[in-house]
This record gives C-alpha cells, sequence and structure tokens, in this order.
C-alpha cells in the first residue's frame, strides 16, 4: 500500500511509504488523521493550504460484503470544520486494487484552470480538462469514458464544483458508468474544484494489488458476516425490496417526516412519494427496484428508475432527497421530484442542502411550498452559474440568509437531513453533537427510535438519547474506517455473532491481534480528532446546538418540542 | 358491548393482505376491546413480533392493548434504511 501526493502548484506527483501510525488506518480514520495532522485548522477551505484527502476503507477491494465506500475528507467550506464525506460507487475498489491507501491532493494552481488525474497501473498523470468546462456530471462521464474506456470509474464535477460552491459534490459513478454515488455533504466538490481539478480517471485495469495476511481466515469470517447481513430482516429483506425510500412511509406514521420547512412532522401527500408507489412506478416502467452501488454490496438498496416513457431518469434515488424535494417543499410529484434528484447529480450538488435550500427559498417567499415547476426551474439556473443558482448551489444557510428568513434547519451551517429532531429525538442530538455538522449518518439513532433495531429507545422522550447517540457515533467511525456501508449497522445491532467477525476480518487481513473494544476506541479517537480540529477552527460547544426554533415550536401530531439541555448535549462526545 | 372504528393502515408487503384499491388503507369496524394481537390476527399477520407497529404514531411493544375509537393503527415489516 502507498500513498500518493499531487501538488497542484508544481503538477508533481510523489509517493510514500505509509507510515507506520497510518497503517491501521483507513477511510475516515484516514482522511481525518491527515487533515488533522497536515491542515492547519484556521485555513481558509478554498485557499492552498487545505488539502483533499482521498482514501477507500481497510476492507476496500476485500470478500467483506458491502464494503467498497469511499471517504473524502477536507476542511469544509460550508461548515469551516473537519469534513469526511462518504460514497458508495466504484472508486474505493478501484483505488485499492491499484494499491492507493489514499491519494492527498494539495496546494493550487496559480491561475483558474481545469484538470483531469488519470490514475491507472501505469501511474498517475495529471492532464488538461478545458475541454469539460462547465459541463454536468452525466457527459462529462460519457466523454471520459469514450476517451478512456468503458471500464473506468469517474470522480467529477458537475457546473457547482468548477463555481466551488458550498453544497458542490463530488460524483462517483457506479457499475453501470452512471454519476449516481455523491460525496454529497459539506462542499467537497467546492475543494476539489479549487484545486482546478474538474474529474478523477481510475483504471485499475487487471490489477489487484489487494493483500490479506491470512486470506483463509479471511473468508471464513466474511462468508459469516454475509450471513449475518441477509439474515437480518432489514439488511437481507428489506433494504433489497424497497431501498431506503421505504421510510416515507415510516417517518411520516411516526410523526417524524419533517413538512413546509420543519413545520409539521406529517405530509398529507406523503404516499405520493413513498417506497411503496416508487417501487410500483419502477415495475410498471421496467426500470429495477434493486441495484448495487458498487460490486460485492448484497443488500443492493439503490434502484434505477425510468421517466413516464420507460426511458432511464435517474438512480440512486433515496428517502433524504425525496424527503427533500417532496415532504420538505410540499411537493407531491414523484417524477418532477426524480427530475430534481437528476439534475443535483448532474451539476453535482448535494441533494440534502439543496432541496432543504429550496424550501428555504419558499420560506423566504421566492416561490410557493408546492410549486414543482418552479422547483424546477430553480434548480437549472445551477447549471447556468447566474445569482440565483449560485445562492441556491451554496446550500440552506446561504439561501436563508439571501432572502432573510430565520427559519433555516441547520447545524455548522449544513443543513438537517429528513428526520424530524423534535420527534426523532436520538437523531437530533446526532444533528447537534457530530464534528460534521447535521448529519443523519454520523449516529443512525432512527434505529433504536423508530425500526427496533439494537433495542428500542422511546423517540419523543429524552431518555437514553444521549448515550444512544454517543454510541452510535463510535460505531458509526468505525465503520467508515473500514469503507463498510452504514447498513452493515443493522446487523451488527441485533446479532451479537457479527462485530467478532469484523474483527476476525480485520485481524486475519493486517495480522493484528484487535478485540472489539479496541475497534471501538478506535472509533473514539476518531471523533477526539475531529472535535480537537474543529476547536482550533474556532467551532466551540455553541454551535454544537439546534436552530432555536425547534426548542420554541412544537411539532404536530406529537406536540413535541427539542428540550435538551446545552449541557446534556455537551455530554454526548465527552470522553 | 359496542363496536368501535378504526383505521387500519399497513405498509411495505403488508399491504398484499387487503385489496390493491385500498392502497393498504382501511377503515374497520371492530368490537371494542378488541387488542393490537386479535386485530392482527384477524388481518392474517403472521411473524407478529417482529412488525412494527404504532398506533397515532406511537410504537407500540405491548399487543395486548386494547383498542380504542378512532385509533390510527400502522403496521409495518421490518425495513428501514437511511
Amino acid at each position: 500500500m502507498k500513498i500518493c501526493r499531487i501538488d497542484m502548484s508544481t503538477k508533481t506527483i510523489s509517493f510514500e511509504e505509509v507510515k507506520e501510525e497510518y497503517v491501521g488506518l483507513g477511510g475516515r480514520g484516514l482522511t481525518s488523521r491527515i487533515i488533522s495532522d497536515e491542515v492547519d485548522a484556521t485555513s481558509h477551505p478554498l485557499g492552498k493550504n487545505n488539502k483533499l484527502v482521498i482514501a477507500p476503507g481497510l476492507f476496500a477491494g476485500t470478500l467483506a460484503p458491502s464494503s467498497g465506500r469511499l471517504s473524502v475528507g477536507t476542511k469544509s467550506p460550508l461548515t469551516g470544520g473537519i469534513k469526511e464525506s462518504n460514497a458508495g460507487g466504484t472508486a474505493a475498489q478501484s483505488l485499492a486494487k491499484l494499491g492507493y491507501k489514499a491519494v492527498i491532493i494539495e496546494n493550487k494552481p496559480k491561475n483558474q484552470e481545469l484538470n483531469l488525474i488519470k490514475i491507472t497501473p501505469e501511474g498517475i498523470t495529471i492532464e488538461d480538462a478545458g475541454y469539460l468546462k462547465m459541463k454536468g456530471n452525466y457527459e462529462v462521464g460519457n466523454i471520459l469514458r469514450e476517451k478512456h474506456g468503458e471500464k473506468v470509474t469517474v470522480m467529477s464535477l458537475g457546473q457547482a464544483g468548477e463555481m466551488r460552491l458550498t453544497a458542490a459534490s463530488i460524483a462517483v459513478t457506479d457499475p453501470e458508468g452512471r454519476p449516481t454515488r455523491h460525496c454529497g455533504r459539506g462542499g467537497t466538490g467546492a475543494v476539489l474544484g479549487s484545486k482546478g481539478i474538474k474529474a478523477i480517471v481510475i483504471d485499475p485495469g487487471k490489477e489487484n494489488k489487494v493483500e490479506y495476511h491470512n486470506i483463509d481466515n479471511f473468508r471464513t469470517a466474511a462468508r459469516s458476516f454475509s450471513k449475518s447481513v441477509l439474515a437480518h430482516p432489514v439488511s437481507g429483506q428489506g433494504l433489497p425490496a424497497y431501498g431506503t425510500a421505504v421510510l416515507v412511509n415510516v417517518l411520516n406514521e411516526a410523526g417524524g417526516l419533517p413538512t413546509d420547512n420543519f413545520r409539521d412532522g406529517r405530509f398529507e401527500f406523503a404516499e405520493n412519494i413513498s417506497g411503496e408507489t416508487m417501487f410500483e412506478t419502477i415495475e410498471k416502467r421496467k426500470g429495477q427496484t434493486t441495484h448495487a452501488c458498487h460490486p460485492g454490496c448484497i443488500m443492493r438498496c439503490s434502484q434505477v428508475y425510468n421517466d413516464k416513457k420507460g426511458d432511464y431518469l435517474t438512480g440512486g434515488f433515496e428517502y433524504e432527497t425525496i424527503w427533500a424535494f417532496g415532504a420538505h417543499c410540499h411537493i407531491k410529484d414523484l417524477d418532477s421530484i426524480a427530475q430534481m434528484d437528476k439534475m443535483c447529480d448532474d451539476f453535482g450538488v448535494d441533494t440534502i442542502d439543496t432541496g432543504v435550500a429550496v424550501g428555504v427559498a419558499m420560506e423566504g417567499g421566492y416561490l410557493e411550498f408546492g410549486d414543482d415547476k418552479g422547483a424546477i426551474k430553480l434548480l437549472e439556473e445551477i447549471g447556468k452559474g447566474s445569482p440565483i443558482g449560485r445562492i441556491i448551489g451554496n446550500g440552506a444557510a446561504f439561501t436563508g440568509q439571501a432572502f432573510g428568513t430565520e427559519r433555516v434547519p441547520v447545524v455548522k451551517r449544513q443543513a438537517l437531513p429528513a428526520y424530524d429532531p423534535r420527534s426523532v429525538k436520538g437523531q437530533g442530538v446526532t444533528y447537534a453533537t457530530t464534528p460534521m455538522g447535521a448529519d443523519h449518518t454520523a449516529g443512525y439513532a432512527v434505529t433504536s427510535n423508530i425500526l427496533g433495531v439494537g433495542g428500542v429507545v422511546d423517540p419523543l422522550k429524552k431518555d437514553g438519547q444521549v448515550e444512544l447517540s454517543r454510541n452510535l457515533q463510535i460505531a458509526t467511525a468505525v465503520l467508515d474506517s473500514l469503507g463498510f456501508c452504514i447498513f452493515v449497522a443493522f446487523p451488527i445491532l441485533d446479532d451479537e455473532t457479527a462485530f467478532p467477525e469484523v474483527a476476525n476480518m480485520i485481524n486475519s487481513k493486517y495480522n493484528t491481534n484487535f478485540d472489539i473494544n479496541e475497534i471501538l476506541a478506535s472509533g473514539q479517537e476518531v471523533l477526539k480528532l475531529e472535535k480537537a480540529f474543529n476547536q482550533r477552527a474556532g467551532i466551540t460547544k455553541a454551535q454544537d446546538r439546534l436552530p432555536e426554533f425547534f426548542k420554541e415550536e412544537a411539532v404536530g401530531p406529537h406536540n413535541v418540542t427539542f428540550d435538551f439541555t446545552d449541557e446534556e448535549l455537551d455530554e454526548t462526545l465527552e470522553f | 358491548m359496542g363496536n368501535i372504528q378504526i383505521e387500519v393502515r399497513l405498509f411495505a408487503y403488508l399491504r398484499e393482505l387487503f385489496p390493491p384499491e385500498s392502497r393498504g388503507v382501511k377503515k374497520v369496524e371492530v368490537k371494542e376491546c378488541l387488542t393490537i394481537d386479535n386485530l392482527m390476527d384477524e388481518i392474517g399477520i403472521v411473524e407478529k413480533e417482529i412488525m412494527i407497529v404504532m398506533i397515532n404514531g406511537v410504537r407500540k411493544l405491548d399487543y395486548n392493548e386494547s383498542l380504542k375509537e378512532g385509533d390510527r393503527v400502522s403496521i409495518f415489516p421490518p425495513v428501514g434504511g437511511g
């Protein structure tokens, strides 16, 4: 394994052996460590002193199921703190096959320019990519596959990343070459854009440098772990059949589906945008109800959604996206929402921050709640780079300022996702306290709060939520470091044989002797590093809070507020 | 013993237990003091213990609880995501 460093001011590429203290790190554990070690926390996120680190997880390219997630780390131009943004797609496995533990992109060109980084078994080259200027991710992918081969992985920016907007994502292609998987959150696309990079093409060819200390033991543990994943009703049956969109109805029934910019917990048209409706629509139009975002995923929660004519419209059409453009904006037409998902994928913006921004623009009176045609027109402006397009493409916090409204659902300027923090209180604790800014995956308390996975914690009460969020945040830091999809948490929480097999996989691949507690302790270390970086960047406890309207406005149908004291929230990551 | 009106809402594959045009939602008249457990039997739900049951948006773990007039009973198989 090696680490590659790309200096964009001199266009030099160097390779380093992995330092001893980095050997046991991967994914988020490694990106957060390198950013913490090498980036001055007070740097401007778009300046030469910030870096962008791309790292596959410790299990990337192995026989471990659903382990092809990619971590991208940087100082976020959105939150001003450390960021790990995580995506599926084929990049992590391709990098692992080529023997890369991480790629560090540093410095920046003196002038505005666009480059392409090409990573192959022959090495790494930097080429001019001026011909891709202001093109969307779909077109960029088509051009690059024609030039560099049909099988390459493409990581790319749409127009938003080139313009360095704070909701800009980095697209990662799925096995079919579609730019449907994104490092969405926190504006990582803006940082890549600031480095003068439009796209990264990765082609492992026939190369496969993934090694095991003891492959037989690894295989045995991976098989047993796969069995746990497939035996669990959620990861084995629920996710493959319905994907994540099934949560629309679940959260609507629970009164936790934020509607009309967090004014209500139920949406009168939830059924129109539900997973059940999506499933029927996909079947009727001969799309794919089940799809793997990367090879080796056994949960296959993704899908391919066709338009009325039966032609491809979008893929990777997730619950959070459907919620953001749907219930949050009072939009009930699933085809309009699918269209907006595709536009976000193409322009390269985070669907959560952008969808929430559209609702905030509605809040500010720029367009009416429920106006799907107006919302689509508004999104088109991002691709054009017009002033209003730039406002929306900078996300919810910036949009709230532009329209002078105080009801802006963000923490550390990052938009809240699809679970109301008042009626799914464990999620609220995670939104407030994770170093990432409001993020649903950082400590997914929906498990115990709503789904009854990993025990039951009443979503409407405070009891047990801080501890739940803490434990989940630690476990998630571990999973993000291994490169696992967050959904393996379902079997891990309910099947006590699952996590020991994770330890067995680590030990049989890396010739180590970790026990479960040591592995969990590594998750704590990641969080400590991230918190310390944020403190150096000037982010204090005062930012570990939800906007005040969540404390003051009760949400129906349960008529509840977010009622944690500051002291209670501050206990979450005190270790 | 009187009767009460309740609304039953089934989701994901449980909807197959109701006619397709109902989209999983039915208002039904049941006997007063019918429990969640009795209701699930009447609908034909097997593996009751793995289901997620909410009454008026509140998760219920005790299926011996009696239903009341106007209750909204939501039943999900194990599903999830995020």
